[in-house]
């Protein structure tokens, strides 16, 4: 039951919203006389309302789909009922009734667009363009066999959604701690604060990268050139590497 | 470049346009005259070729490993055949009878400052859409299947964050919505994460707010003037609904490309409003309604096509509802109905348990 409430509580953040839920569910129970509605968006609402709060519900979920048992607060239609509540709770004032509703709603919640998650679009694909630019660089001609490279772990997110051509050791599998996952060593490898140049090529090679991306600000141990890994270009913030010793796949194989 | 650009604007004009508008035509035959309009007829095209894209694919998938290349030409000839008998039925219907002036007029005439307001809402959580990008991890997999399968021709048959080859990803394969993506993606030439973060959008928001607008026109009925508010307050509740990363809210304007997003905030809401339709009347029984009962079923192709969690969810909340109103309106027929249209959900689910 705790983690049901801990669910409850994570989804409806402040609590307002859900609080302005209850409240209008009560007001349209008392006011509401056209029946189906009533049933619709008053008793089916409270029907899973309760079946969430249910532990064996819970349990019977989860076997179902483990960790996403918040969507079935979608089957509410919270904004439907505090909607249509709105509407009939500032009856014949309008104008007024839409602007304190509003506030009441502005107050209540959160800007979507504050999200830190959320920036400038820098092109059409919604990626970084610097992604897109190292990309550009290492990608395969058209016809040419797919190539491996070695991204830092902020850059796996993006890759292969600008280019499918790409393919990467380590993908965002071994980012997510939460995830049943396997480490790939390239990916410890990245997160030292010293990257020895000799580990980053022996595991380089053994993974078969022909290209290796680092950050400007990474610390290497040791001279890159001693073991084959060549510059060929360089973007804001990425330094951009040949991993000479891996060969290109012949088209085919 | 000029005239290249213009054919794929075209193209996507043709595909999410005009032939959702076309099919639309066939489910909105099959109901009353007063309950037609544009809009109504675009949403019940826009779920119908949705349903048929899931019902074609999914055996694809299982069977076919580069089954996309069979997928591409099937799904575009059934989609213009469907889409020329829509336009059929409505010659035909028109002809036999011309367009009923009982048709629900748009309430548009009144509040005008309230509905320039709500375009203006949804004008701009559109641009903003357009505008900005939105980080989320579930991309790595989901935009690049629909990539994948655009640059290879694969089905679910490629590990999307390393390109490793796998075996076929059963938890996923059976919500084929990347694949429509990648299907878009390929008709019109554009990069299928272009279509999905920049063009999905403009078409997911206004769809989900026109399913609003529908629920909103029942429930106010007898208070029309005030459904520009009943609107507004849905927009303001979208847009500062971003209280926990777990709202549908947050999911829509944030990840409105992905599945989740699209069972939360598509497909949930049109069986409230075709559940809202079907039952409106005291004479539901003996309207002409066949044509709301073949999209609620067709919708829930949708929840299928969606995520694999959505079988359980839409079974739930149709179940729900079934019994509750079977009970309220002390009819055994209504659960029975309602479970005829859960077979697909039924299919889905036990195809996930059985595979």
């Amino acid at each position: 039951m705790q983690t049901i409430m801990t669910i409850f509580k994570d989804y409806g953040g402040s609590g307002y919203f859900s609080i302005l839920f209850l409240l209008a569910l009560i007001y349209l129970g008392f006011t509401e006389e056209d029946r189906r509605i009533k049933t619709l968006f008053v008793y089916i609402p409270a029907v899973i309302l309760i079946l969430f709060f249910l532990p064996p519900f819970y349990i019977l979920y989860n076997r179902l789909d483990e960790g996403t048992y918040y969507r079935i607060l979608w089957l509410l239609p919270m904004t439907i009922v505090i909607a249509y509540a709105g509407c009939r709770i500032i009856g014949r004032h309008v104008k007024a009734g839409v602007l304190l509703g509003c506030l009441v709603l502005i107050i209540s919640g959160n800007y979507v667009y504050n999200s830190q998650h959320i920036t400038p679009a820098e092109n059409l694909y919604h990626l970084p363009q610097e992604t897109i630019e190292i990309c550009d660089l290492i990608r395969p001609a058209e016809g040419e066999e797919r190539v491996w490279a070695l991204f830092p772990a902020e850059q796996v997110h993006f890759v292969r959604q600008y280019t499918t051509t790409i393919q990467m050791p380590f993908g965002r599998d071994n980012l997510v701690e939460s995830w049943d996952r396997i480490i790939h060593p390239l990916y410890t490898l990245l997160q030292q604060e010293v990257i020895p140049a000799e580990e980053l090529s022996e595991l380089s090679i053994e993974s078969e990268c022909h290209y290796i991306i680092l950050l400007k600000s990474m610390k290497i141990d040791g001279n890159l050139k001693d073991y084959g890994i060549v510059q060929i270009g360089e973007t804001e913030n990425y330094l951009v590497y040949r991993n000479t010793p891996v060969e290109f796949y012949e088209y085919g194989n | 470049m000029g005239i290249f650009v213009l054919g794929q604007i075209l193209t996507l004009i043709l595909l999410l346009g005009i032939i959702p508008l076309c099919i639309g035509m066939i489910p909105v035959n099959l109901i009353e005259n007063r309950h037609r309009s544009i809009g109504v007829t675009y949403i019940a095209g826009f779920i119908s070729m949705l349903a048929v894209f899931q019902i074609i694919t999914v055996p694809i998938v299982i069977l076919a490993p580069y089954g996309f290349k069979i997928i591409v030409p099937l799904f575009s000839i059934l989609t213009v055949l469907l889409g020329a008998v829509g336009i059929y039925m409505t010659v035909r219907s028109a002809r036999k009878e011309p367009f009923s002036r009982e048709c629900e007029a748009f309430p548009f005439s009144e509040e005008k400052p309230l509905w320039l307001f709500v375009l203006l809402l949804i004008g701009f959580q559109m641009f903003m859409a357009f505008t900005l990008t939105s980080f989320d991890g579930d991309d790595a997999y989901y935009v690049v299947h629909s990539v994948l399968t655009d640059e290879t021709d694969t089905l679910y048959r490629i590990r999307p964050y390393t390109g490793l080859s796998t075996g076929m990803d059963l938890r996923h394969s059976l919500a084929v919505f990347p694949i429509w993506i990648a299907y878009i993606a390929r008709m019109s030439g554009i990069h299928a994460t272009i279509i999905a973060h920049s063009v999905l959008p403009l078409i997911l928001i206004p769809v989900t707010y026109w399913i609003y607008l529908e629920i909103g026109k029942k429930l106010l009925k007898r208070d029309i003037h005030k459904l520009p508010v009943f609107m507004i307050f849905i927009c303001i509740m979208q847009i500062f609904g971003n209280v926990s990363i777990y709202t549908n809210a947050t999911f829509f304007l944030t990840r409105t490309w992905q599945g989740k997003s699209m069972l939360a905030n598509v497909v949930l809401p049109a069986i409230f409003w075709l559940i809202l339709w079907i039952f409106d009347s005291e004479n539901y029984d003996k309207e002409y309604r066949l044509g709301l009962w073949i999209l609620l079923l067709l919708t829930n192709f949708v929840a299928a096509m969606s995520s694999t969690a959505s079988v359980f969810l839409a079974a739930m909340l149709i179940g729900v509802t079934g019994i509750v109103l079977g009970i309220r309106e002390k009819n055994i027929q209504i659960p029975l109905r309602l479970m005829i249209c859960c077979m697909p959900l039924v299919l889905y689910g036990v195809l996930f348990l059985l595979i």
